[in-house]
């Protein structure tokens, strides 16, 4: 059990982030595990406060996390020699968008003397800031150097995917391979790499290689939804390339393994219906493309669909049926414009941007918060496509963290004048109650002393055997008591009446019982004694405790009387009003800037279905044409 | 002349792409500023705050698990001297983040000097599922400085729950 506690505590004291992709050096403060109250030393302190740190890191609250090691820093607890609290602020530094300032830390660390894995995870995370940068030849420079040697197997997976992915990024197909061939599959980053790889390798012209890839995920475990939404999306491009070179077959094998109420179903419909249909099995292309159009008519894949499923109709000489399938398309098509005018006409409006942030303003999901309203108004499946953009949602990352930030700013402003009046209160009271508490003080204190002197005389007093020539001091309080009255008998005896033979028989009877009596407990009662003067020099040093405490707050209470904190505080003012300014003013400019985007996005989707509506109208033109020719031919004919 | 205008436009389109890099490097730098801006006032807020609040050296009561428990967590329910003085329930991030060796801070407040008892209540669930509760006190002495307890709530593998160890420092 000690060997399981003493692990916990090397444990708890490390940074060691093996199963996230942020890690730092691994850190052991102490090994020793002490009972009772002991002095606080510098490595403790460390120890508790990087302890809070690592519960702000693990549960994603970054900015926390950032705080609490700034302000120990300023605290001196962390400084430039606590390597696992540099290496971790750089790492949140990272995260929270400021490469700068990691940087800075990174170039810092390395510098310095420092423990060969803590040196090769520094490097590791500098190269990891190379790569979110795009400086990808700076950062596989250093990924397939010495320097990340002896990294940890974790940290190992986390170099061989990041060098994978810039390989892939400079088509060198093989190199990437061999690399990612060591990420497994049972992680989540482990297979989008490979996805992404499959995908790159047939854009490549390399399609065997690339399907097996995308094929490999097919039978990969996992079971979380991004792990099956990402096999439905292997699925589907597999079926893709397959449906684009013609191999009708083989596309339908793997478009039949997409679920069908994955988020890639719609696409899996269109997709196996057109197989079918290119198949020349346009009786079994027809009910996928019904059921594609049983769907929300804002997917782009069921908007195709629309058309389709006429077309099949006519093909197999269902006319009225074609002529109502055109019908309904056009007019599902009108209601997708209406949808994205409305969507068009909600960007406009003041704090769209601000719907967007999920209903928990500290989470770091990316989707819509108010999902629920903004889909009422199908503008959501447009949202999705928006998120979908890289640029976009990062973008929209930068602005849930300034208005975090706002929020932040906000509370403290309300929150300063509170800690002005608090101060200024304390200052009172305390100018008020000082010079009483001081007086008071030192009366106690000669109480105090006076106390703790007399029980130390009481214990040192008490002798460590028990003597019966005194039987009042082992008696309990009722034998002390009798023991009294029978002495002063006995002394007194000649004098008082009654002093007969018989009576001073019977007064020596009595008392040689009590002094029996009082023998017979006495090594309990000195036992009592024992204890109960233990409790009174414990108590004495509680008070001597308590004493000092006082005095240690009359010491900080003066100098609170006379320090400059409200000054200090007063100060703050501006700079809150100022920072307030700042933040209002950028979420403004990336407001502008992600409401171009959603415009840009919605438009282009407005011109795509106007484009899909005219198509539509001429359908239906067209049938009713042939119908109305048809008719007249057969009047003719009649 | 009709040749020199597509690469008018192309040079029109360069410069605008141009300008909108520019304006996108600016926001980015604007926003790196404000990040960086925001941390420090709210460290040196914190720090002022702190000073106010805690003008005599405080009591921390924190908390913390068995590294990789198999045991969960739910809640925490702590008394000082019989008054209720902390509660928290934990989420499933939060208590990954316990058993991933970090540390809770449960409580901090100005407490009097002497002889104090703190209760603390956990609610969990065994390896198996099923749910307990248990309560433990533990009594310490505030003195002149920093008084920080930490509660250590560790697997009582033979029982499958937990109980509670401490650790106590005191700052001269």
């Amino acid at each position: 059990m000690i060997q399981r506690r003493r692990k916990r505590w090397l444990v708890a004291a490390c940074f060691a982030t093996l199963l996230s992709p942020a890690q730092a050096a691994k850190v052991e403060f102490f090994d020793d595990i002490n009972e009772g109250p002991v002095p606080l030393g510098m490595e403790e302190h460390r120890y508790l406060a990087f302890g809070e740190v690592m519960f702000d890191y693990y549960r994603h609250a970054n900015f926390n996390a950032i705080n609490k090691l700034l302000v120990n820093q300023e605290l001196s607890l962390f400084n430039e020699d606590t390597d696992y609290a540099e290496l971790l602020l750089g790492d949140l530094y990272v995260t929270y968008g400021l490469p700068g300032k990691a940087e800075v830390i990174f170039n810092r660390l390395l510098e310095k003397d420092i423990l060969s894995r803590t040196r090769a995870q520094t490097w590791l995370h500098k190269a990891a800031l190379h790569y979110r940068e795009g400086n990808l030849a700076e950062a596989a420079m250093i990924l397939d150097g010495d320097n990340v040697e002896g990294l940890d197997p974790a940290d190992d997976a986390r170099r061989r995917l990041m060098l994978a992915n810039i390989l892939m990024a400079e088509e060198d197909f093989t190199g990437a391979l061999d690399y990612l061939h060591s990420v497994p599959l049972s992680t989540d980053e482990g297979r989008y790499a490979t996805y992404n790889m499959g995908v790159a390798l047939i854009r490549g012209g390399h399609r065997d290689q690339g399907l097996a890839l995308l094929k490999s995920l097919l039978e990969a475990g996992g079971s979380s939804d991004q792990a099956l939404a990402l096999r439905d999306r292997a699925a589907l491009a597999a079926g893709l390339t397959a449906l684009r070179e013609g191999n009708l077959q083989s596309a339908r094998a793997d478009l039949r393994q997409v679920r069908s109420d994955g988020p890639f179903s719609e696409d899996a419909l269109l997709a196996l219906g057109l197989a079918n249909y290119r198949a020349g099995e346009v009786k079994r292309a027809l009910p996928l493309w019904l059921e594609a159009v049983r769907r929300n008519s804002s997917h782009p894949s069921v908007q195709e669909a629309l058309m389709l499923a006429p077309r099949a109709y006519e093909e197999l000489g269902g006319l009225p049926q074609a002529l109502a399938g055109y019908q309904y398309a056009a007019a599902e098509y009108r209601q997708a414009l209406k949808d994205v005018q409305r969507a068009i006409d909600n960007i406009a409006k003041p704090g769209w941007s601000e719907a967007l942030l999920p209903e928990d303003r500290n989470q770091t999901g990316l989707l819509p918060a108010n999902s629920g309203d903004l889909a009422q108004g199908s503008e959501l499946s447009y949202l999705y496509k928006l998120f979908s953009s890289n640029d976009f949602a990062q973008r929209f990352e930068h602005y849930r963290q300034i208005h975090q930030i706002k929020t932040m700013v906000e509370n403290w402003q309300q929150a300063l004048p509170a800690l002005q009046e608090t101060h200024q209160i304390q200052q009172q009271r305390l100018s008020r109650n000082l010079p009483h508490v001081r007086g008071e003080m030192t009366r106690h204190m000669s109480r105090q002393e006076q106390l703790a002197m007399a029980s130390d005389r009481v214990s040192a007093a008490i002798p460590n055997f028990v003597d019966m020539s005194n039987p009042a001091d082992v008696a309990t309080p009722e034998q002390a008591v009798m023991w009294k009255k029978v002495d002063a008998l006995a002394r007194q005896f000649g004098t008082l009446p009654g002093s007969t033979h018989a009576n001073a028989l019977r007064l020596r009877k009595v008392r040689g019982l009590l002094l029996w009596d009082i023998a017979h407990q006495s090594i309990e009662q000195r036992e009592k004694q024992e204890q109960a003067a233990t409790q009174l020099r414990e108590e004495s040093s509680v008070l001597g405790e308590r004493i000092a405490a006082v005095q240690q707050q009359i010491r900080d209470a003066t100098l609170r009387t006379r320090d400059d904190l409200g000054q200090r505080l007063a100060g703050q003012t501006q700079r809150i009003e100022t920072i307030k300014r700042l933040t209002e003013d950028t979420l403004e400019a990336l407001e502008k800037s992600m409401k171009a985007d959603a415009l840009a996005l919605l438009l282009a989707n407005q011109q795509r279905l106007a484009d899909q509506l005219a198509e539509a109208h001429l359908a239906v033109a067209r049938l009713q044409d042939s119908s109305v020719s048809d008719g007249s031919t057969q009047r003719k004919g009649s | 002349m009709k040749a020199i205008l597509p690469l008018c436009g192309a040079f029109l389109v360069g410069l605008c792409s141009f300008a909108s890099a520019a304006d996108d490097d600016g926001l980015s730098e604007q926003i790196r500023q404000l990040k960086s801006e925001a941390l420090d006032l709210n460290r040196d807020l914190t720090l002022l705050e702190q000073e106010l609040l805690y003008a005599s050296p405080q009591t921390s009561i924190f908390v913390s698990v068995d590294v990789g428990t198999p045991i969960r967590l739910v809640d925490i329910n702590l008394t000082i001297d019989g008054e209720h003085v902390g509660y928290h329930f934990y989420s499933d991030q939060e208590f990954e983040a316990l058993t991933k060796g970090g540390i809770q801070r449960l409580y901090t407040g100005n407490l009097a000097s002497g002889r104090h008892v703190m209760e603390a209540t956990i609610t969990g669930y065994d390896p198996l599922g099923k749910d307990y509760q248990k309560t433990t006190s533990y009594t310490f002495t505030k003195g002149p400085g920093k008084k920080m307890v930490e509660m250590q709530v560790v697997d009582d593998l033979n029982k499958q729950q937990h109980k509670f160890e401490f650790r106590e420092w005191n700052q001269q």
